[in-house]
């Protein structure tokens, strides 16, 4: 598992065995910081998670990140997934109906 | 659409009609979330002390927050909006809520407006809270707010601040355009 880890104040990625987790207020501000951060970091084969408990809060242009994210790792036969969400991330997801994009939609009913 | 509230939206206040005190810490506690600009109070809140809610808020019925249009200022104004929320009977829904919609508000202003000051009002009515966010861009902004198709990375803000609020309408006057919106207490 690689160290990296950057620290921008208001929000920090570090990377794990599968992913990123991120942390802290992804808006306007922070969301092109965040895409250089999640670039410098290793790449990781097969699905991507996003540790995303400790997003404390997130609008339209953090999700606007997390949905490039989401395409690029589309276009190279991978998927991204959020891994216990924080209610901020949650709640947005819900309103633009977004969730089953990062693997958190509804369980199947039997 | 009807318009409830306080008639001197913020289209209509001259920086006379403010009262240019600092925030006093002690009456909401701006200075924990590193707040780095001046807020001042409208003082409509003088017509507001004869209905009690002087007693129930200390005053504080309105916040203007006059920042830069810039990204780094919004991390700011959510936290005074929060700070407002909580002091005017606001729960965390309602401060969850405001400080979402604060900051796509904002985001427009700063993305879509040749604006170089971003303009929040926030005020405690009887039925809830009212926000008027400035400048707005034209007129048509408010036909937007259909969800994009799902790869899109944007065109969501709007839609996402209609889908938390009672209200939403342009407000225009000679020398401004806001976006309005508010939200009940209930």
């Amino acid at each position: 598992m690689s160290e990296v880890e950057l620290d921008n104040q208001r929000f920090t990625v570090t990377s794990t065995a599968t992913g990123w987790s991120i942390s802290g207020e992804i808006d306007a501000s922070t969301a092109p910081r965040l895409v250089e951060a999640v670039e410098q970091l290793p790449g990781h084969d097969g699905a991507i998670v996003l540790d995303v408990k400790d997003v404390s809060f997130i609008d339209s242009s953090g999700l606007r990140v997390l949905i490039a994210l989401a395409e690029r790792a589309r276009g190279e036969g991978r998927t991204v997934e959020l891994d216990n969400p924080s209610t901020s991330v949650v709640r947005l997801l819900e309103i633009t109906g977004l969730a089953d994009m990062f693997g958190l939609g509804e369980p199947p009913t039997t | 659409m009807e318009r409830r509230g306080n008639p001197e939206s913020l289209s209509h206040v001259p920086d006379g009609l403010l009262v240019g005190a600092q925030i006093e810490p002690d009456t909401v506690n701006l200075q924990a979330h590193r707040i780095r600009w001046r807020v001042t109070w409208t003082s409509t809140s003088r017509e507001h002390t004869k209905d009690g809610g002087h007693d129930e808020t200390r005053g504080l019925r309105a916040m203007l927050i006059r920042v830069a249009a810039r990204p780094s200022e919004l991390s700011g104004i959510r936290a005074g909006v929060r700070a407002f929320v909580a002091q005017t009977g606001g729960d965390d829904r309602i401060a969850d809520d405001l400080e979402l919609v604060v900051s796509e508000l904002a985001t427009n202003v700063i993305e879509h407006t040749s604006a170089d000051t971003i303009s929040v009002l926030v005020e405690r009515d009887g039925s809830g809270w009212v926000m008027e966010v400035a400048d707005a861009d034209d007129a048509s902004m408010l036909d937007r707010v259909s969800l994009p198709p799902a790869t899109s990375p944007t065109g969501r803000g709007l839609f996402v601040v209609r889908s938390l609020v009672d209200t939403l309408e342009l407000i225009e006057t000679a020398t401004a355009r806001a976006v309005r919106c508010t939200l009940s207490a209930s």
